[in-house]
């Protein structure tokens, strides 16, 4: 299968046995017109990289059937961060609507209230999710191309993460 | 009073003093991650203080064991979370000249407000690796 890899390819992780691995790979450089071809090797598994010098990096897991599922697996968990946040984006939005009618007089200060209490899950942000350090990882790159996410901060609310394990996280890759 | 420096060390009270050079401008509804209460989270992001302004109730029951809680307690830190019982955005006043040389944004909060450091000053940062490395050093020798 094909997969388009935002990562370094000198930063592979491998999960082994429910652990997370970051494994070395032996560089083998073959020179190509455009592109320059990478055939990485490490034990039973192999990967083919094409890299131009943008850095745009082309993946092609062509051996073992757990590095396939991982590339699945980080494919699939963008797509849930992404629709996280695009959810959250829309919680902020529906709280100042709701504020915005509240300042305008179309609500009261009870009915406001109300509102938030009985429909919490449109208005209310809950960051309680745990990411591991790939999805983790993941989040970071992806908020680099979203609006206004300049903080550890802006990262937790736009996709809900527990403020303890972003920090915990940032002190492994930033010690 | 007490002023707390340290990363985690955090205060709670019913009304606080809120100081920081920088913050984020929106301030998002949320759940306490604790009481599980609604309110206003908000992070204030560089040079921040905040400090006790009016005690909470003895009574009432504390969020956490072995934060500040007496009037006039202080945090002082880079980085700062804030969360405010209340579901109305945090309203920061910009003031001009609060350090001599820089403007500040100020906040009065009027409801149970919770503070907690999220990065010390780097100066701290560094003063307890420092500590930290040499305890190790004694230890190893």
């Amino acid at each position: 299968m094909h997969y388009i890899s935002p990562h370094n390819i000198n930063t592979f992780y491998v999960m082994k046995q429910g652990n997370i691995q970051q494994i070395d790979l032996s560089v083998n450089v073959t020179a190509g017109t455009d592109f320059k071809i990478l055939n990485l090797k490490s034990g039973s598994m192999e990967i083919h990289v094409a890299e131009n010098s943008d850095t745009a990096v082309l993946a092609y897991f062509s051996t073992g059937k757990k590095v396939k599922n991982l590339a699945e697996e980080i494919c699939k968990k963008n797509i849930d961060l992404l629709i996280r946040a695009v959810n959250n984006r829309t919680r902020e939005r529906n709280y100042y609507k709701l504020y915005s009618e509240l300042l305008e007089g179309e609500l009261s200060e009870e009915e406001f209230e109300n509102e938030l209490e009985m429909n919490s899950d449109k208005y209310v942000i809950t960051p309680d999710i745990r990411p591991s350090m790939i999805e983790f990882q993941e989040a970071v790159l992806l908020a680099r191309e979203i609006m206004d996410v300049e903080s550890t901060g802006g990262l937790e609310t736009l996709f809900s993460f527990d403020e303890d394990f972003v920090s915990s996280h940032c002190k492994i890759l930033l010690p | 009073m007490t002023v707390c420096y340290h990363e985690g060390e955090s205060l709670e009270g019913a009304a606080c003093l809120l100081y920081t050079r920088k913050h984020n401008n929106i301030s998002t509804l949320v759940r306490h991650p604790l009481t599980e209460r609604l309110c206003m989270k908000t992070e204030m992001c560089w040079n921040s203080s905040a400090e006790i302004s009016k005690e909470l109730d003895p009574n009432i029951k504390r969020e956490k064991i072995g934060i500040l809680v007496d009037a006039g307690d202080k945090l002082q830190a880079d980085a700062i979370s804030v969360w405010v019982d209340q579901k109305r955005p945090i309203k920061f006043k910009v003031e001009e000249g609060m350090t001599h040389r820089h403007g500040g944004h100020l906040a009065a909060t009027q409801n149970t407000t919770f503070c907690k450091i999220k990065k010390p000053f780097d100066h701290i940062l560094k003063a307890v690796i420092k500590q930290l490395s040499g305890s190790n050093k004694q230890i190893e020798a």
